[in-house]
Formats: C-alpha cells, structure tokens, sequence
C-alpha cells in the first residue's frame, strides 16, 4: 500500500483522534455514567429480586432499553463537535492544509468517534451480558442480534451527529442542536405521528425500537390499535426490516451530505 | 518548484479580498508578503493551502492546482497558517507524528525538529498546556517535520516573545541556505528586510509591487543622511554648497538631516568633504529603511481593517 494511500491517511487521523478522545475527560463521565446506570441496574434487580415469569430474554431486554439512550450520547460527545470543533478551537488549520482529502479526514474523524462510542456502549452490553450469565447462566441467541443492530444504530446516529457538526462552526452549539433533536425533537414527532395515527418512519428514535423489539418472543406487531375510552390510538413498531432501512438511509444521507458540506465548507 | 496565483480572486459577500492576483515565486528563496491588516495576506496564504476556495482564478502549487487536487499540490508543502490549535490530550512529539503519518514520511526528523523549534523538552507533554508561543513553535515543527521543499507561513512570529521572534527568523535564513522557497506574510518589516530575498506587495485585494529587494532598496531607499557633529555646526551655508547636496535641515546645533542626489558614491563624498573641511563626525547614517519608505509609499499609511 501506497505510504500516503487514502486508507493509509483514514487510519493515521482515526488513531491520533481516538488517542485524544481516550485521553479526554468526556470519554471518563461518559463510562462512570454508563457504569453508574448499570449499577443501579443490577443493585435493583438484586434488592426486588427477579420474578418468576423472567428469563433470560426478559432481563436482557431491559439492559436493552437504555442503549438507545447511551447510543445517542456516544454521538453527543464525539461527534457533536467533531467537525465543528475543527473550525471553532482552529485545530482545523493543522489538520485542514495537509495533503489530504477532506473526505478522508471526516472518514478518519468518523471511524475515531465511532470506535470511542463503541467502546462505551460494550461496557454496557458487558454489564448486560454478565448480569444476565449471572441469574439465568444462558445469554440468549436474540441478544447477539441485539449487538449486531446496536452496531447499525450507532453508526447512522453518529451520521446524522456529524452532519449536524458540519453544519455550525461552534461544537457547543452544533452538539445542543443535537441533543434537543434527539432528546426532544424526535420525541415530540413521533408521539404527534402515533396521535395522528401516522406511522413516524422517518425517526430514527421511531426505529430504534428494534433494538429492544427484536429482544420480544414473538416480535411484537406492526401496528396495534390502543382502546383509551374516548379515543383510540395507534401503536407502531416498526419491523425488522423497516427498522434496519431506516438506519441505513440516516447513515448514507446523513455521511453523503456530510462530506459534501465538507468539500466546500471554509476556514475563514 | 513554484507558487503561482493566477488571476485569483476570493470574494466575501460583495467585498474583493483579492482581486486578480498573478504572482509566480520560483525556486530557492525567501519572499516576504507585506500589506496593511486586512490587504489579503492571509486570504492569499489560506487559498493556497486549502483552507479557503478560489472565487475565481487558481492557486497552483508545483503545477496542481490546490483546490482540484490538494493531496498532490501540498505534498511538499509545510503550512503555518495563524496559530493552529492541537488535540489538547496528544504530545507534541504525537502531533509530529501524526503529521508525519498523513504524509507518508518518516518520522526520523521529529527529534531533529523538536530541537530546533526549542520544544526538544517538552516532547512529551500534552500540547494542552502549551502557552501561545510553544504552539506557535509546535506549528512551525509540524510545517517542517516532513523535509518540505515549499514553506507557506503566515506571519510566524506571532505570539512570540522577542528571543523566540529571534529564534524562528534565525530558523528560517536556515532553512533559505538549505535551498527551500519561503512565502511569508508579516507585517513586521524589519523582519522581512532581515530574512527575505523577495518582497510582494499588496493593498486592498491587489498586488502592488513584486521585485526583489536589492531593487526595492534601490528605488525606495531614502537619499538622505543623518549626521552629527562633535561640535555645533559654524555654517549650514558651507555645507549646501558640497557638490550633490540638495538640501539641508537642521535638527539642533549638532545634528542635521542632509537630503542628496545620486546613489553610495555620492553619500560616501558627501562624508568625505565634510571631514576635508574638518567637519568632526560622530555619526553618519542612512536616514530610514528602504522597505519601510518603499511601503509607506505604496500603501500610503493607509489601514483596511
């Protein structure tokens, strides 16, 4: 391979910005607040016991339903200012005039961020698995499945981050912007769309549903009429299949965007 | 080896930061870039590194242009653009490194260069804690790491106290014998006068001169000296009458400002007569500096920013 080959350069800007997201501050808070939720997790499950109806599947699908929320602010800390930063702490007029492609660099800063998120959310899925090992000696073939989609949400969340962080010149804005996308944005349209009756295939918070969905025996149905007395309202969950394609266009659109942004956007 | 800008432009909403700039800088030399704040010096700099995208124009280093292929117009390129910032938890010796992985090189030269900016000690601390002018030390280390052939600074001194401007001008007529070409940009003139071969020009967007700067002396420099005496001058008259001189204005009773016409040999006879006529000079000078005259007369004084 060519010693200035394009992977060749991916992998330099990767390894020196994961060395310095491995160094940082915010990669500590980020695992004492993930261990902390799974302490809590587990000295919960230990002091109301677990029931007699749970199993292995049961108690792994709880774990499951944080990782969502731990995804998304994997995405927060390394990807909010990932690009933004460049421009607004001017780290950008180092890395910027060397002789690379931008689209290199915003690959190199991605694999970067996204092996730091990564890194958090194997905690937790270590503190699932071994808590669950623990209780019922079994780790059931649908939690493999689970990881497996864990991979895929947080790769087109940390796309969309990115595109956020390619957008705005300040890190701190661009990663507010995102957080009141992801935690307030997308949770007001999707109650609005089930309200309305409409299902909300373009959220990917909508679609994250599968990472726990999937965990459910038999997986849970499409779409599900709620009787409320005086009005009725329409549940969905998104399929498999359904939930997977939403990832994917999150990630290609949100990453082609963001390279695009990339190959124009200035240092002034 | 070269920079060319041709007919390059960069505008910014309605406003021409540069207008039509055609300048070729080739082979191994110095060449200073001078202009009032806001002449667009660092405009120039920053489209030939990448940093900004020609409005019309190109930036064309070593026969590609930077904006369609930057990868191949950079690759010998060493860059100190303002004062970058580093990823705070890495060293300076990982900086290099890193610099040094993007461009294919080896990384032999990091201890060679850590050395010569003066951050040999501090190689293994986080560039967190570096003050301004450390990492105005470790930018010009990461331009230098990879043997480049062309160097494009942007005002390098910045941030510095007075024994490192002194250092890094010490570094860069180093790096002149050694046979690289130099675009800086200052606004220190005395620092150009005392590094650079070359000097171009600009104000408001455009190029005003581009000439190297023995003509620039030449053309610019003051034809007047500074002289003082050891006793009060008798006769002003006397001196007037001294084949060449054009003028004379009295400063105090032992100094004048003699203004003359012709070049060295005319100042020298000047002096000589002077002491024929027993004249006892104490001092005899110049009056300005040549780049200083020749830049208050082209930009005028005047301030764009």
């Amino acid at each position: 391979m060519d010693d200035t080959s394009d992977l060749r350069q991916i992998l330099a800007v990767a390894k020196y910005q994961f060395l310095n997201y491995v160094r940082s501050r915010r990669l500590l808070a980020l695992a004492i607040i993930t261990l902390l939720i799974g302490v809590i997790y587990v000295a919960v499950t230990a002091y109301v016991g677990v029931g007699k109806e749970s199993n292995a599947l049961s108690l792994i699908r709880n774990w499951a339903g944080n990782v969502s929320f731990l995804g998304i602010l994997g995405a927060l800390f390394f990807g909010g200012d990932a690009i933004a930063g460049e421009y607004s702490k001017k780290t950008g007029y180092f890395l910027f005039p060397q002789p690379v492609k931008r689209d290199v660099i915003i690959w190199g800063k991605y694999l970067a961020s996204y092996l730091a998120a990564l890194l958090i959310l194997l905690l937790y899925w270590g503190m699932a698995i071994l808590h669950t090992l623990y209780y019922f000696s079994e780790i059931p073939v649908e939690a493999l499945y689970s990881i497996a989609l864990t991979l895929l949400f947080l790769a087109s969340i940390l796309s969309l981050t990115y595109l956020f962080s390619a957008l705005f010149k300040n890190g701190t804005v661009a990663t507010v912007m995102v957080a009141i996308l992801y935690f307030f944005a997308f949770s007001i349209i999707n109650s609005i769309a089930m309200f309305a009756g409409v299902e909300p295939w373009f959220s990917i918070t909508y679609a994250s549903a599968i990472l726990t969905a999937v965990l459910q025996k038999p997986y849970p149905p499409h779409k599900t009429v709620i009787d409320a007395g005086v009005m009725k309202v329409t549940a969905y969950t998104p399929t498999l299949k359904e939930g997977i394609l939403i990832f994917l266009a999150y990630f290609v659109i949100s990453i082609a965007l963001t390279l695009i942004i990339m190959r124009y956007k200035e240092t002034k | 080896m070269y920079l060319e800008a041709v007919n390059l432009s960069k505008k910014f909403g309605n406003f021409y930061a540069l207008k039509n700039l055609n300048l070729r800088i080739e082979g191994k030399k110095c060449v200073g870039y001078l202009g009032p704040n806001g002449a667009g010096k660092t405009t120039t700099l920053k489209l030939f590194t990448n940093l900004l995208r020609p409005t019309s124009g190109s930036a064309v280093i070593n026969g590609y242009d930077v904006k369609k292929e930057p990868k191949k117009a950079l690759k010998g390129v060493g860059t100190l653009i303002e004062t970058p910032d580093f990823y705070p938890y890495l060293t300076a010796e990982e900086i290099l490194s890193m610099a040094c992985e993007i461009r294919g090189a080896s990384k032999e030269g990091i201890t060679r260069v850590l050395k010569r900016v003066g951050l040999k000690e501090w190689r293994d601390k986080k560039v967190g804690k570096f003050s301004k002018g450390m990492k105005q030390r470790l930018a010009l280390a990461t331009a230098l790491v990879a043997d480049p052939e062309i160097l494009i600074l942007d005002e390098p001194t910045t941030g510095m106290d007075p024994q490192g401007m002194m250092e890094v001008r010490e570094i860069i007529k180093g790096l002149k014998k050694e046979g690289l070409l130099i675009f800086m940009s200052s606004h220190l003139l005395p620092e150009v006068s005392s590094v650079c071969d070359e000097v171009a020009m600009i104000n408001r967007g455009e190029l005003i001169l581009y000439d190297s700067m023995e003509n620039v002396v030449r053309s610019f420099s003051s034809k007047s000296v500074l002289v003082e005496f050891l006793q009060p001058v008798k006769s002003v008259k006397e001196i007037e009458e001294i084949g060449g001189v054009e003028g004379v204005e009295v400063l105090g009773e032992r100094r004048l400002r003699i203004s003359f016409s012709g070049e060295k040999d005319e100042q020298y006879t000047i002096l000589k007569e002077l002491l024929e006529r027993g004249y006892r000079v104490l001092n005899y000078q110049s009056e300005t500096i040549a780049l200083e005259e020749a830049y208050l007369k082209l930009v005028g004084g005047e301030r764009n920013g």
